[in-house]
């Protein structure tokens, strides 16, 4: 071809020079469209897999593993600084940040983010890494095409609702959830309001009931999500629907292990449950006690004589002259956290009955009772009492499970409840007297920067 | 002939590797007097790419003839060169009577010429074999066509160089006020015809050389003319390489720095590439390693810091192959044996770096090696040793000492502890660790030999280098901690206290084949295995003053920790390597350069703890393994021609060129790390903490199209345009970078003033577009595999570490650059300035997403947001001060004015901090200052609020923001250098440098703190509160050191030559002689902080050695 070109283009053509200009122009055309002579190979080694690569069933189970584990260290730190910040533990330590949350202190030092914002930062993240997760996780099965893998659309969708729940209920108004799609998109979202995050966790836990379950523990995930999401709402007619199919043996538990695992950065570790109060079995080395009443307005979960509840089982102890109570619901690496069951389903219809009159509303706390063998309770009368003994009960039911705070905020949003009635207030006892009274925190509120759509708490009322 | 040329041309390989082996065997037997083929005979070649066929003119002729005529004469000097000769016998004065004429070693041209002085005719020699003797005149202007109209006023000669007395090409010879002037022919030769009889100055101007104006007494009768031009400082006129080939540094836009690595071996006691960069002392280049000791990472910055994420490494081509630059421990490019480096070029500046292709927005080095030269075979032995002594005094170091509250024994004492009530403080421990009791460092030795042949003929030449270095560091351990560890009953492995060493060997060599006389075909084979042992060791927790006598050690804390590091790695580099070139005899050039380079490294670490006893439990060490691999795979062609010639070719040259490169970079590395190893155990017993193995590809294309335009040989434009194709480069994105050029002689211009003072003066700039390109890795997404506890049982998981941006871009580099090059007072100085100014765009930053998209690791990604901004003033100056037959006295300074400022982070991102709290240091990317800042935070307040005299952390509030500091690029930099040359044998020199405006991160691994005021209650409460706070180890600093001295004597052939020696000097060299700076503790110039990739100047003084100050005695031989 080059050939024919050259005799055909005139004197020039016969000579040589002009035939390599020629020639040269041909390489300069050829190399207009170097695309096919470069090889794109994607890194790739038995270690580490590029998100592309993931195209098998093993693959998306292994992603599915990892977003679990990641929801169960963000519920498991979230629950923990849950009770901290509520009247169910007290720090036993010095450390700062710990301290600032236990007395609800929002507060500069040392040029450090607030106490509030370093501690609930973890959490935060854990969460979100894994609603990420969830999220591709999605996108990955689509992918694959294989219907038979719709149970991990499902469960993610509503696991991917129980992350935005939890950040709802915990969180102040204005938590931004942004997307990533699986081929790396970033997209930016505005805050969503409280409200706006419970329809979104909702919308979540109606897109897993829609599809294919793996089993009742989906169902039953999804179905409690959606009455706690309503709940949180003030809807509880819509919270009592929700949950009316959830069996006395549904239940969606997290498990924890002392068993060795590495973790996302590659370190090995033990995924223990509530580390912040000791993982060990012997009480000193928990850093956290429980105290009656703390802050005034907390709960007495533990009688000074006699035998504890048992859903808040205790043990006392003398320490430094003082008498300590460590909780001993969870002191091993090997314990199961209920996510979702029936007694959640009692307490929400205990609740939806009271608000409309009907006696049932202590049925359904006698009835959970009983499963735990516990006395049954009787009707104190008045309405406010009626609710405080309501929130007591869940109080004990949900005991380092990350619902007292939900709790609170709903006792002030919707119980009218002044928030210094409801949150440990007055003159702050715990740590080594950094702090003198507690502050005022209501909620926590997202550690978030460099979010460019992203301005900030709504507010951070109850 | 023609027969014969076709069997040569079919037994080339067998010849020539026949020849190649005779001439191993039977080197000093020259390769004419043997029986090899006709192509393996002949004369001295040039360098590969200048122009390599054979020329006859440059035949040498020795001949003596007395009593005959002219013709005779010039027969026989034809004959002897093998010349066939064409002249009229009407015409030529054939029979004029020659009494005595003789010539010795005269090209042929050179002889025909002198033997027709004094008649009006001359000798014009052509490559091909044949000469005419021609009337004076008919050569007017270059081209020599026009026939000789008016030979009444002509004035010929020659223009020859003062040195060597040969002709020299290109001259320009003009006659002032007039249009006349003409070029000198390849023999220096020059004619003019119809001179004014009123005009009797001649000017001569030829680059590289002072310019000359004669007188001539009267133009009529024709004079004879022999000129001879003195060599001027001016390195315009030299030939550089750039990506397209070779080049006139007059035709460049951009400023190219060109080193002779053999004139820094001479004054320095250079060990590798990065000591000869360091002590060319090149504008705009810095230079930092990791440490003092052997196979130390060292880091070249070309120009500054451009890029925010990526490497700011340049690009290394070694002839014409892409090398890995990377930096790593021992420093990747120290690998190439520094013995068989012969030039070192710094492209710097637009122009020349956008046509090197991706990364070459940081500047590329050129390094080309020796060839060899063609002859009998010479023999060359290098020796070299060196001693050295690290120096420099170390900060006092302050603890706190007390009483355990308890045991009653003496304690170290920190505030925590105090606070805790484990311990009451009664005193301040001070102790100096410059005491040789506490730390001594040994010292450096080095012992290097090189041995190296070359030689050849006409067809082939062969150069062929092997060097052996062994280096002991400068660090040893230290007397007292031997007597602690035995002390303490430690058993520890005795080899792991030696100093740090290295073992380098290296075996280079190259093939240049010459089959036709257009082309060339070299082959390059090198081999390098460097073995290096890096010791340290590491003291925790050590304090061992004794608070009443500071010069007297107690053993306070025996039990603390003390820890030893200990790293092997063993790294072995090969490279292949062809070169061709042909030539069209058209003009058109077609050169190939092919190139693998595979490096393997395998490295052993451990970190093994004594001393620390219920802390450590059994778990006593860590060690990993690795194994690296990087091979880099390249191809570059390109094709230029000049397409104008002749007369046409003076006022306008047009050089196109068009080129396609082609490169391939794996990376492979795998590492398996294991801890908790129990004492006395095994590695293999402890617990196999990480495994971890990645594999990166990538792979680039790119072609080019550029073109030199020059006008009247004054005017230069360079235009070219690149693109580039990559497999970390988004497929949609620009690569598209162009590049504009233009430099003007001016001095070489009608209106120019016709003085000597001035006698160069280059206006030069650029604009061009560069690249660095993103890491494949960065594009997309990426899981590690891990483990999860899910449903009660263990699972394998895939856990997000980087989200990855499919969007990103290769950053692009937009730089200016304009300059002048001047020569003046007669060319005994020359200044060369340059500003540039240059702006990454698109810059690459790493960027944490915001917490709602996950979890640390999980959300970093890299993003095209940020600009970076660096300017620099560039000034060199180099003049002769001296200039007698047996004195030679050379100044030379060098200044450089750096500013580098990041404009942009992005929307709404001002600030990425890398050490957000606690250590009151902040290592930050801030917008509006430079990268590789440190900022300090200082306390804002202090309370004593327990009462107890000494200031805590917890009592003390610091402000939010840091102070900034300075950054790790030094503001000015400059250096002088003096080099005295004594009746060319005798050659002294002497540099020195200053830095200023730098800030140092001096973190200490010797624990306690160098504040005056740490943990003292004697101390004011805002000295105690600075020191808690660290504030003082960061700091701005300059220096002024004394780089490098030495004194060389070349012993004269005659004493030589009567032992078989070719040639023969010896010299005593020795560096970084001296140090004045204000900084508090030993050399800052040393980084810790390279490996990890911080541009952050990071100075550890404690287990880092300094730079060592050295001396050495280098013994080189020639046979």
């Amino acid at each position: 071809m080059k050939v024919t070109l050259l005799k055909g283009s005139g004197f020039l053509t016969n000579r040589l020079p002009f035939r390599f200009i020629f020639g040269a122009l041909a390489i300069f055309i050829q190399a207009c469209s170097l695309d096919g002579l470069v090889t794109v190979d994607d890194p790739q080694d038995g270690e580490s897999v590029d998100i592309g690569e993931v195209t098998t069933r093993a693959g998306v189970l292994a992603v599915y593993a990892s977003a679990i584990g990641k929801f169960q260290i963000g519920v498991n730190e979230l629950s923990s600084n849950v009770s901290l910040f509520t009247d169910e533990l007290s720090v036993r330590s010095n450390f700062a940040g710990t301290t600032g949350l236990d007395a609800r202190i929002e507060k500069h030092t040392q040029g450090l983010l607030s106490p509030l914002g370093v501690v609930v930062a973890s959490p935060y993240e854990y969460l979100n890494s894994s609603r990420i997760n969830f999220l591709q996780i999605r996108d990955i099965v689509r992918n694959l095409n294989d219907s038979s893998l719709n149970y991990l659309v499902s469960a993610a969708y509503a696991l991917e609702g129980y992350t935005v729940l939890l950040l709802a209920e915990n969180y102040c108004s204005g938590i931004p959830f942004p997307t990533l799609t699986f081929d790396g998109s970033v997209k930016y979202v505005e805050g969503s309001s409280t409200t706006e995050a419970l329809k979104l966790a909702i919308s979540l836990f109606d897109s897993s009931q829609i599809i294919h379950h793996d089993s009742t523990r989906f169902k039953v995930l999804s179905q409690i999500g959606k009455g706690r999401a309503y709940l949180s709402l003030g809807l509880l007619d819509s919270a009592f629907i929700s949950v009316q199919d959830v069996n006395p043996t549904d239940v969606y538990n997290l498990h924890y292990s002392d068993l060795q695992v590495t973790n996302e950065e590659g370190f090995v570790s033990k995924p223990y449950a509530f580390w912040t109060t000791g993982s060990a079995s012997t009480l000193g080395s928990q850093s956290n006690g429980v105290r009656n009443f703390e802050g005034t307005n907390g709960i007495q979960w533990f009688p000074l004589v006699g035998a504890p509840d048992a859903r808040v089982p205790v043990t006392q102890q003398i320490l430094d002259g003082i008498n300590v109570a460590f909780q001993q619901k969870y002191i091993t690496g090997n314990v199961v956290l209920p996510l979702a069951g029936w007694i959640e389903r009692k307490m929400i219809e205990s609740e939806y009955w009271m608000n409309e009159g009907d006696p049932r509303w202590l049925d359904a706390i006698n009835e959970a009772r009983r499963t735990r063998s516990i006395q049954d309770t009787t009707d104190p009368g008045s309405l406010e009492a009626r609710v405080d003994l309501l929130f007591r009960e869940r109080a004990f039911w949900f005991y380092l499970n990350g619902y007292r705070l939900g709790d609170y905020r709903r006792l002030v949003r919707q119980y009218g409840k002044s928030p210094y009635e409801v949150y440990p207030s007055g003159i702050y006892e715990g740590g080594y007297g950094e702090y003198q009274l507690y502050g005022d925190a209501f909620v926590f509120y997202p550690p978030e920067f460099a979010n460019v759509k992203y301005q900030g708490c709504n507010h951070k009322d109850p | 002939m023609k027969r014969d040329r076709i069997n040569v041309m079919l037994t080339i390989p067998v010849k020539t590797l026949l020849a190649v082996m005779i001439i191993l065997i039977h080197g000093r037997i020259e390769a004419q007097r043997t029986n090899l083929p006709d192509l393996l005979r002949g004369e001295v070649r040039g360098e590969v790419g200048k122009q390599q066929q054979e020329d006859i003119r440059e035949r040498r002729v020795t001949i003596s003839l007395h009593n005959t005529t002219l013709e005779k004469a010039m027969n026989e000097i034809a004959q002897s060169a093998g010349l066939k000769l064409t002249y009229s016998r009407t015409i030529v004065p054939v029979n004029k009577k020659i009494d005595s004429f003789s010539v010795k070693g005269m090209s042929v041209g050179e002889a025909l010429n002198k033997l027709l002085d004094g008649t009006k005719f001359i000798a014009i020699v052509r490559a091909n074999g044949r000469g005419v003797i021609t009337e004076a005149g008919s050569q007017q202007g270059n081209a020599g066509s026009e026939k000789q109209k008016n030979i009444d006023n002509i004035i010929k000669g020659r223009v020859v160089d003062s040195a060597s007395k040969n002709g020299i090409p290109g001259v320009m010879v003009s006659v002032p006020g007039t249009e006349i002037r003409t070029i000198t022919d390849k023999n220096g030769v020059f004619v003019l015809s119809n001179v004014p009889a009123n005009r009797n100055h001649i000017n001569f101007k030829l680059l590289g050389y002072a310019s000359a104006v004669r007188t001539i007494e009267n133009v009529n009768k024709g004079d004879d003319l022999l000129v001879m031009l003195v060599p001027a400082a001016t390195s315009l006129n030299e030939v550089v390489t750039t990506a397209t080939g070779f080049q006139r540094r007059v035709e460049i836009p951009s400023d190219i720095v060109k080193i002779d690595a053999e004139k820094i071996r001479q004054r320095a006691p250079v060990r590798s590439l990065t000591d000869m960069l360091e002590a060319a002392q090149i504008p705009g280049v810095l230079v930092t390693r990791a440490s003092g000791d052997p196979g130390a990472a060292t880091r070249v910055r070309i120009r500054g810091i451009g890029s925010i994420s990526q490497s700011n490494d340049p690009v290394y081509i070694v002839d014409g192959m892409w090398i890995d630059g990377s930096v790593q421990s021992p420093s990747r490019i120290d690998l190439i044996d520094q013995e068989t480096i012969e030039t070192i070029e710094v492209v710097r500046g637009p122009s020349a770096a956008t046509l090197y292709g991706q990364d070459a927005s940081n500047g590329v080095i050129v390094i080309t090696t020796k060839k060899g030269l063609p002859g009998i075979t010479r023999w060359n032995f290098g020796y070299s040793s060196d001693w050295g002594r690290a120096y420099g005094k170390m900060p006092l170091v302050y603890e706190g000492l007390g009483y355990n509250q308890i045991t009653g024994e003496r304690v170290l004492c920190p505030v925590s502890s105090v606070l805790a009530f484990v311990c009451v403080q009664d005193s301040v421990g001070i102790y100096d660790p410059n005491s040789k009791l506490i730390l001594r460092e040994g010292q450096e030795r080095q012992d290097a030999y090189s041995l190296s042949f070359d030689g050849g003929a006409k067809a082939v030449k062969y150069s062929v280098a092997a060097s052996t270095r062994n280096v002991l560091g400068v660090r040893r351990a230290a007397p007292i901690d031997l007597i602690r560890l035995r002390k303490m009953n430690q058993t520890y492995d005795k080899d792991i206290l030696k100093p740090s060493r290295q073992k380098n060997h290296a075996l280079s060599s190259n093939l240049s084949l010459y089959p036709r006389d257009n082309l060339d075909i070299v082959l390059t084979v090198k081999a390098a295995y460097s073995d290096l042992i890096d010791n340290r060791y590491k003291l925790v927790s050590h304090v061992v003053a004794n608070p009443i006598n500071p010069d007297t050690i107690n053993f306070l804390n025996e039990g603390s920790e003390f820890s030893e590091i200990f790293r092997n790695m063993q790294t072995r580099n090969t490279v292949f390597g062809s070169s061709i070139t042909w030539r069209h005899k058209h003009g058109i050039n077609v050169t190939g350069n092919g190139g693998l380079d595979h490096t393997t490294a395998n490295e052993t670490g451990s970190t093994r703890k004594y001393g620390c006893g219920l802390i450590c439990g059994n778990d006593i060490g860590s060690q990993s393994d690795g194994m690296h691999s990087t091979t880099v795979a390249s191809l570059r062609t390109n094709v230029s021609t000049m397409l104008t010639r002749g007369r046409l070719g003076y006022f306008i040259e047009l050089q196109p060129r068009i080129g396609f490169d082609f490169r391939n970079v794996k990376r492979n590395n795998f590492n398996v790390s294991r801890d908790s190893i129990p004492g006395g155990e095994p590695a293999s017993s402890g617990r196999i903490g990480s495994a971890l193995g990645t594999v990166r590809e990538t792979t680039d294309a790119g072609w080019y199209l550029s073109s030199t335009v020059g006008i009247l040989r004054k005017l230069y434009f360079d235009i070219g345009l690149r693109q580039d194709i990559g497999s970390a480069i988004k497929s949609s994105s620009n690569t598209t970078y162009p590049k504009l050029g233009g430099a003007w002689l001016v001095s070489d211009e009608g209106f120019w003033p016709e003085n000597n003072f001035i006698s160069i003066f280059r206006l030069r700039g650029g604009i061009g577009h560069a690249a660095v390109q993103p890491d494949v890795g960065d594009i997309k997404g990426r899981f590690v595999t891990g483990t999860r506890y899910i449903d009660g049982k263990v699972v394998k998981s895939l856990e997000l570490t980087n989200i990855g941006n499919s969007e990103l871009m290769p950053e692009r580099a937009v730089e200016l650059e304009v300059g002048f090059d001047l020569d003046v007072w007669y060319d005994r100085i020359s200044v060369i300035a340059t500003y540039a100014h240059k702006e990454n765009k698109n810059a690459l930053v790493s960027r944490k997403l915001p917490s709602s998209f996950g979890r640390g690791s999980d959300v970093t990604r890299k993003e095209n947001i940020g600009l970076v901004q660096n300017r620099s003033l560039e000034m060199s100056v180099n003049g002769i001060a001296v200039d007698k037959s047996w004195l030679r006295l050379v100044l030379d300074y060098s200044h450089t004015i750096s500013d580098n400022r990041v404009k942009s982070l992005g929307p709404g991102t001002t600030s990425i901090s890398r050490s957000l709290v606690g250590t009151g240091i902040t290592d930050a990317i801030v917008v509006g200052y430079p990268l590789g800042s440190v900022f300090k935070r200082t306390p804002l307040a202090y309370m004593d609020e327990n009462g107890d005299g000494l200031i805590s952390i917890s009592e003390i509030v610091v402000k939010d923001g840091g102070v900034y500091v300075g950054t790790s690029n030094p503001r000015y930099r400059g250096s002088y250098g003096i080099n005295t040359t004594m009746w060319n044998r005798l050659v002294i020199d002497s540099r020195f440098s200053y830095q200023s405006d730098y800030a140092v991160d001096y973190n200490s691994s010797i624990s306690g703190r160098k504040d005056y005021g740490f943990q003292d209650v004697n101390a004011p409460l805002y000295l105690q509160a600075q020191a808690q706070y660290q504030a003082l180890n960061v700091d701005r600093i300059s220096d002024f050191r004394w780089n490098s001295a030495s004194i060389s004597y070349v012993l004269p052939a005659v004493r030589i030559s009567s032992f078989d020696v070719r040639s023969m000097s010896i010299s005593l060299q020795g560096t970084n002689l001296g140090l004045w700076t204000k900084f508090g503790g030993r050399d800052p110039w040393v980084n810790t902080g390279i490996l990890s990739g911080s541009e952050v100047m990071r100075v550890d003084q404690g287990s880092v050695p300094p730079p060592p100050r050295k001396f050495a005695l280098n013994i080189k031989m020639g046979l």
